[in-house]
Formats: structure tokens, sequence, C-alpha cells
């Protein structure tokens, strides 16, 4: 085996090293040594401008005109500005900048109830301890903050930086504020990279304070589906992301022992995090399932938290009979808060009023156990008739005009009136295939002009034509250094094609199921695939032919051709930490405060690619940027654009400096792009080998990704990439089994092998 | 039913600046005029697209050939003065032109049966027979050129 030597450059007043090196990592001192601990919204500009001068913002602007204050509306069409001097360009950067302002703040505050309900449960003192297998045991907040959390007092700390930032950054999107728009790109990196301090912040508190899995290899799997919930027994529902209220309940249904009587289950990251609590707990799928399983009456009791609930879900449970607890001070949908009154008063005025607020979380236990057996009482009969018979959705359907609004309101032009019209003669087909690729926004039905449940029609139509159990593995939270020592070397030489983490919500152009295809076709092809909130739950939303979905198939280790459920939304911050800590592990680059020297490691060595293909909300663009801060490329689905900004290169050779060959030389244009986004589930995948290349791949590595990326094309598109001749350096770089295909094809293109390959890539000069 | 110039999807709209809808006469006569026109085919143009296929015009498939944002980066540093688009997914072409319309001069021109509100020129709400005859019309036409 060639041995490649590892020269990283490292920030540090006390360290110069150059040539094999090995610091052991306990050696680092716990002071920072990097040049930025702590940085405040200006501190990594000079990083931020590097990568935004070669990836350059993209904007499409969603509107015409701004209206955030009174002198306006404005418009910025046509070049024109507003009336504070705005430009389109700007506006664009400004509401970016805000999204993820949003972002970061929903996780923030999420991160901060968590450690402060978990300082009060346990501690300030109480110890973050990740197990033997764990010694970075926050690669994201050494990095950033520059200091090392022993305890959950610590993680306080963290936020309180985080906190303050994001006042500056929020501030900054405020009229006659920021003029320039990489300066406002610059800030949303900073919001981004926040994001993901605080995400690590807020699981690993859950993780120790709630006893989850500590990066455990094989987690249990679990059960995964609306059919998966025996609608015999009391059901609750938990929807949202904040655990804390499902631990409650949990925890009483053990105590009195009614494990078995009662279901719990969930939908969206809360219903991950209660399977990492409890292996009672169950899911019933992702965020595109939320109307349909709340339409589908099978929930006695729903609780909601926080985060991505239907903000109507009064009214829907009313309907299904259904009471709901809110419990958290940012969604109280109006209801008294009712946490003053002892449990068994809480529990008799919900059942009079349908709905109430309890922000006393350790009360939410009793009474939502309580509370389910009581309702499942009064409304077992009418469970099974929430969704109307096949009869009766002919019926209704016979009602439809064919006006054809339906097909036009939803957000993917599915083909809903045609369903609809099939149903008149009793076919149900084409009903139950749109339940697989709908996501139950329910924007059809509130334009029809006869008022049709389409989404209680489609509901039921999937309910009876698939079988809907699926499994997911349990989320594992952070990756091990054991795993880390094993694949770093692979991985920075390229001979792991990729690793992809697939994240984000499920606003995805065709359903889940094409999420866990581009899943599967990756593992078979031994690339790493990890998965987090939405996503993860989607990948385990199909099954192969054998019956198995392919979380029964893949081994859950991080290893090549592994598939990995890291968790809920807050998890994805254990992709950024992997990276980092191959940096750091494998690399011995040290972490504390050296941000850009470990992003600029991740752009040119570590072959991570980010697949945000249903991202929709707020929180998913400030995941998306954060990835971006560290050097991770992105590809969102086509909805994604509508965040309005994409960091685009031109797909020329970039220029870098070299540190061994000691001057600036043009390099193959990768990672191409910083966040970009592909039309159909085709493009996607054929993109994600593409975004993998990095400028350090060896010939070998090298050669592999050139050979995924030229097959994948193939088998989708049927010809060769049509940009191939740009990431092939010399003709060590050609796959050895497609060389005379490939040669052919760089003859056509007039393809001359490169003079010079880099050794020592970076921007950093 | 349709609507002709509402957007197809009734929420695809900017506000202010909407295409304007033009008729298969306009069309041709806008290509006609045209220095360096390009045709953006995508995958979803169904039988429609089958009158374009060999014209005597630039074209690049979507996203064969390249991504639908790469190409709007490469119109806008290229000297395309007419650049139309055919069978790209509704949503996603509409958002993607809101680059050309703000930040370039190309003028735009979309061949689909469904107004699209972002290009500077659409043609209108069209059920699909009535579609495929305005675009057999505008093949016809540009042949007798
Ligand atoms: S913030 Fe500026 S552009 Fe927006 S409405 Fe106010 S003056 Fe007009
Ligand atoms: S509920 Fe489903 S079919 Fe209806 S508009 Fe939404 S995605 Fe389309
Ligand atoms: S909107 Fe309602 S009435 Fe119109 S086609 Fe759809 S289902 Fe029929």
């Amino acid at each position: 085996m060639r041995v490649r030597r590892i020269v990283p450059t490292i920030y540090s007043k006390n360290l110069k090293v150059k040539g094999n090196i090995s610091i052991p990592t306990e050696d680092v001192s716990s002071k920072p040594t990097g040049p930025n601990p702590m940085p405040k919204v200006t501190d990594l500009r000079y990083w931020d401008f590097k990568l935004l001068r070669r990836y350059q913002p993209f904007y499409m602007p969603i509107c015409d005109m701004c209206c955030l204050c009174t002198f306006g509306k404005c418009d910025l069409s046509k070049g024109k500005k507003g009336a504070c001097g705005i430009d389109m360009k700007l506006q664009q950067a400004r509401l970016v900048l805000l999204a993820c302002c949003i972002g970061t703040a929903c996780h923030a505050a999420h991160c901060r109830h968590l450690v402060d309900a978990l300082i009060e449960k346990l501690g300030r003192d109480y110890p973050i301890d990740l197990g033997n297998s764990i010694e970075v045991e926050a690669p994201i907040i050494r990095t950033v903050v520059g200091i090392r959390v022993k305890t959950l007092g610590d993680l306080e700390k963290v936020l309180k930086y985080c906190e303050e930032q994001l006042t500056h950054l929020l501030s900054a999107t405020h009229t006659g504020q920021e003029g320039d728009v990489l300066d406002f790109e610059s800030k949303a990196l900073h919001a981004g990279m926040l994001d993901d301090v605080v995400r690590e912040v807020g699981d690993i508190a859950q993780i120790v304070g709630y006893g989850m899995p500590k990066g455990e290899i094989e987690t249990p799997l679990v059960d995964l589906g609306i059919n998966c919930i025996d609608r015999s027994k009391p059901v609750i529902l938990c929807i949202g992301h904040n655990v804390i209220p499902s631990t409650y309940i949990i925890d009483y249904l053990e105590e009195k022992g009614l494990e078995e009587e009662i279901e719990v289950c969930g939908i969206c990251c809360t219903a991950l995090d209660a399977t990492r609590y409890s292996k009672n707990a169950k899911i019933v799928g992702p965020l595109s399932r939320q109307l349909m399983f709340i339409r589908s009456g099978v929930a006695d009791v729903i609780v909601v938290d926080e985060q991505c609930i239907r903000l109507d879900i009064l009214e829907e449970a009313r309907r299904t009979g259904a009471v709901v607890i809110a419990t958290n001070d940012k969604m109280c949908l109006g209801l008294e808060d009712l946490s003053h009154l002892s449990e068994d008063e809480i529990i008799s005025r919900i059942l009079r009023e349908g709905a109430g607020l309890i922000l006393e979380e350790s009360k939410v236990g009793k009474v939502a156990v309580e509370l389910a057996r009581i309702v499942f009482r009064s409304r077992r009969e009418m469970k099974e008739r929430c969704l109307p018979a096949l009869e009766e959705i002919r019926a209704l359907a016979n009602r439809c005009t064919e006006c054809g609004w339906c097909n036009r309101v939803c957000p993917n032009s599915f083909p809903v009136m045609e369903s609809i019209v099939e149903a008149k003669e009793g076919r149900f087909e084409k009903l139950a295939d749109l339940y697989k690729r709908c996501y139950s926004c329910g924007r059809c039905e509130s334009e029809c002009e006869r008022n049709l449940p389409i989404v209680s029609m489609i509901t039921k139509a999937g309910e009876l034509y698939h079988t809907l159990e699926f499994k997911v593995r349990v989320g594992k939270g952070p990756i091990q250094d054991v795993e880390i020592r094993k694949v770093g070397a692979p991985i920075v030489f390229g001979e792991i094609p990729g690793v992809v983490a697939f994240a984000g919500c499920t606003n995805y152009p065709n359903g889940e199921e094409e999420l866990a295809l581009m899943a599967k076709e990756l593992l078979e092809r031994k690339y790493i695939v990890v998965a987090a909130g939405c996503a993860s739950m989607s990948i385990g939303m199909w099954k192969d032919s054998d019956g198995k979905t392919l979380y029964e198939k893949y081994p859950g280790e991080f290893q090549a051709g592994g598939l990995i459920n890291a968790g809920p939304c807050l998890s994805n911050c254990h992709v950024s930490g992997a990276a980092i800590k191959i940096a750091n592990i494998f690399a011995k680059l040290p972490l504390e405060g050296n941000f850009a020297q470990v992003a600029d490691y991740i752009l040119n060595r570590v072959g991570a690619v980010g697949v945000a293909w249903g991202a929709m909300s707020q929180k998913a663009v400030a995941i998306a940027t954060g990835f971006n801060r560290w050097g991770i490329p992105v590809i969102v689905g086509p909805h994604g654009i509508k965040y309005r900004r994409l960091y685009l290169s031109d797909g020329e050779d970039f220029e870098v400096y070299d540190r061994k060959l000691k001057k600036v030389i043009r390099i193959d244009p990768t990672p191409e792009h910083l966040i970009t986004a592909a039309e159909n589930f085709k493009e996607c995948l054929c993109t994600i080998p593409k975004l993998c290349m990095r400028p350090n791949d060896g010939s070998r590595g090298r050669s592999m990704k050139v050979y995924h990326y030229v097959t994948l094309y193939e088998k989708y598109f049927n010809c060769m990439p049509p940009d191939l001749e740009k990431f092939i350096r010399t003709e060590r770089d050609i796959p050895f089994m497609l060389k005379d295909k490939i040669l052919k094809y760089l003859e056509e293109k007039g393809w001359e092998p490169r003079k010079e390959m880099p050794q020592e890539p970076t921007l950093l000069y | 039913m349709l609507g002709r110039n509402i957007p197809y999807q009734p929420t695809a709209g900017t506000n202010l600046h909407h295409a304007e809808v033009i008729s298969t006469k306009i069309a041709v006569s806008m290509v006609k005029r045209s220095r360096r026109p390009l045709l953006v085919i995508g995958e979803y143009g169904g039988e429609a697209v089958r009158y374009l296929e060999d014209l005597n015009i630039e074209k690049i498939y979507t996203p064969r050939d390249m991504n639908l944002l790469s190409i709007i980066k490469m119109i806008t540093r290229e000297d395309y003065d007419l650049v139309m688009f055919i069978g790209i997914t509704y949503y996603y072409l509409n958002q993607a032109l809101t680059h050309l319309k703000h930040f370039s001069d190309t003028i735009t021109l979309t061949l689909d049966g469904k107004y699209i509100p972002n290009a500077h020129y659409s043609f209108p709400n069209m059920e699909e027979g009535e579609h495929i005859e305005a675009i057999k019309r505008f093949r016809m036409l540009l042949d007798n050129l």
C-alpha cells in the first residue's frame, strides 16, 4: 500500500509541524489553539469571502417587492431601489439571512429549553459522558467555541455565546443596516454555523440527560408506519421536535406498568427521539404523514410540542374527537395554561374543552395517559369511522365538477382530479398511488369548490392498498472515534466514494420512496449514508423485493456501505461532527478555535455531501448553510430553490494555494458547487458522486468517484456525463473498467492531462 | 376553465411583472428576429417536444446535458438574445427564471401549455391537445421562414 504523508498546517503558536506527524489528541491543550475561539459576526468573514468568491451567490427572487417596513412596499424589479436604498440582490441576501436566523433561533430556543430542563432535573454539574468510544465529545463546540464541555453547565455557556451572536445577526436584517451582498451572506453562514453549534448542544444534552444511544454501532430497529399503530388500544400521538413531554408520558406508562395497554407514537423528530428514549415508542412517520394520520382518527390524545406542527391542529383534532395537549411556550394556540391545576383537574378541563395548554411538562405524563384511557372508551366506535369508507369516497367523488383546480394548487401538480374522477367509477388505485407521493399539505381540499375531503379520501385508499409497516434504526447520535479512525484515510484519499448525508423535511417532488431509492443505489456502491430528521424516516419507508427495509439490509456502522440514522434534525450535527473528527483524529488538526483551518481541510479533503431533497423549513436552510460554512456541499430538491439563493461556481478551474509547491495553482473545479439544486431524482443521484470529489483525491480514489459518476449517468441518462473531462486530471484518474470508453470521450473533447496536481491545496493564503 | 393568463399554479407570480401572453405567430417572429436563440428542453414536455427536436436551433436538454441553474448562469455570461424553455417542472422553471428576469437582459419565452409568469413571454394555459397543435403550428411557421 502506498503511504501518503499528511501535512496539515496547524494554526498554533506552539506547534510547527511538517511531515508525518502524530500528536495524540489528549495532548492537545484544551486552551484554544486557533485564532478564532467564539468567533464574532465578522471574525470568520475572511473565510466566508474565500468561499463566496468561488461559489458566488445565485439569486432567484420570489417577489418583485419588499414589504418589510412602512416606507414600502417598494418595487425592486428591473434595477430599481427601495426607499432605503436596497436593491434586489441585497434584499434576497437579507431574506436568506432572515430565514437562517429564524431556523437557528428555533433550534437555539429548543436546545435552551432542553438544557434548562435537564439542569433543573439533574443539576448544572451533571457530567457529559458519552462513553469510552467517544473522546472528541463535541467536535463542533470544540472548534467554534474553543472549549471542551464537561458538564451540562458548560453547555449553558455555549448557548449564551450563540444567543448573543444570533441577536447581532438578526439586527443586521433591520432596515438600513448591512449594505453588501457578501456581508449578508457571510452573516447567513455565521447563522448556519451557530445552528450547528446549538444542535450539537441540544443533542448532547438529551443524549446524556435522557440516556439516549451514545454512538452505539447497531442500535435496535423500531416500528415505523401508520399501520404499525395498534388501533385497538388507546393511542397517544406526539407531534413536533421537543422530546420532553414524551419522556414524561413514557415514564408514567412505565411507572404504572401500562406499556402494553397504551400505544405511544409520534410524528416528526419527537418520534425519533421518543424511540431513542424508550423501545416502547413507535414512529408513525415524517411530517408528510401528519394530516393523514390525524384524519385517520387513530389518535385519542394528541400532544404537540414545537416546530412543524399543523396550525389547524385544534380544528382537525376536534373533527375526530381526539383531545389536544399543547406543551410549549412557542405554541400556545390561544389555550389557557392549566399548569397551576392538579392533574385530575386538568384532565376534566381538557375533557370538557377538548384541548389545554400545560407548560409544566411534568404533568403531561399522567394527564395524557389518563386522558387517553378515558377518551378511547368514548370514541372506540368512532375510530374506524373517521375516514370515509370506499363507498362514501365514491359518492363524494361523484360530486366533483372536474374543475381541475386541485391539480393547479397542488405544489407538485399531482393528478388529483384524475384520481377523483377514477374513484367516481369505484377505481381507487390512482388515489392509492397518490397516497405515496402526496405530503398531505391539504392545499387541494382548501381550494375544492365542492369541499371534498381530498386528503381523507387519499388516506383511506392508501391505508387499504398499502401495507405501511416499516422499520427504522434508532438514532445513534455521534459517530464513534473508532469508526472515524477506520474510515478517515479511505475517505480523505477518496477510496470510499463519499459520505452522503440525507437531511431535511419532506417537501419531496415525488414522495418518500425516491429518497430510499437514492440511498439504496448509494449503499450498493459502498457510499457511507447518514440520515437525520424526516429524511431518516423516509428512507425506511420503502421495502425491497425481499420485504426488507434498507435499515434491515445494511449495517448501522459508519463504514463503506453503512446506513446510519443519526437521529432527529438536531442530529445533523453529527454529520459535520464526523467530518471535523476526520480532520482531528485522522489528520491531527487541533480543533479549538480553529474553524477556518478545519473547514478548509473538509472542503479540500473530505468527500461529504448533504442532500436536503425535501428541504422546506427555515431550520433546513440554516442546517444547509451550516454545512456550507464547513465546506460541505449540499443538493436541494426542486422546491429548495424557493429559498431564493444557491452558491454556484462557474464550473471553470479553481485556484488554490499549494502549501507544498508554495504557489498558487489551478485545479479541477471540485467540489463544483456549495449549494445547488436538482430537478428530479435522477439528476440528484448523478450529482452526488460529482460533489463528493475533492482536490485532494488520490488517483485511485478519484477513479472510483469517476466510475460512479459515469455509471450512474449511463444508467439514468444513457450517456456519458457531459462535463466529465473537467474531473479527470490525468489518465490515472480513469477507472480501469471504463478506460476505452472514457479515453474516446476525452479525445473527442480535446482533453489534455493537467500538468500539475495539488499536493496540499488550501484556500487560506 | 384554465384562465389563460392566470399562472397555472396560481401562486407562481411575483406580484408586479408577469409574462406577456403571446401567440404562436408572435413567438415565431421573435425567433425569426433573434440573432442567437437557444432552446432548453426538459424531460416532461411529452409529445409536443417531438416537433421541436430537429429544429435548427441550438438546443440543450436538461438535466441530461446541463443542470437548469447552470444553464441559467451560463446564459448570463453568453450572448444569447432569446432563450426558449419547454418541458421543465413548472414551479422549478418558474422560480429559476426569476434570475434571468431580474439580473439579465436576455429575453425568455416559455413554450409549455401552461402560463409561466416569470418568463418575459409565455404561451397561455392550454389543454393538452390545443398545446400540441400550437407547437405544430410554431414548427410549421418556422419551417416556412
Ligand atoms: S426595507 Fe427598504 S425596500 Fe423594504 S419596504 Fe422598507 S424601504 Fe422599502
Ligand atoms: S394534499 Fe397532496 S395532493 Fe393535495 S395539494 Fe397537497 S400534496 Fe397535492
Ligand atoms: S377541486 Fe374539487 S371539484 Fe374541482 S376537480 Fe378537484 S376535486 Fe373536483
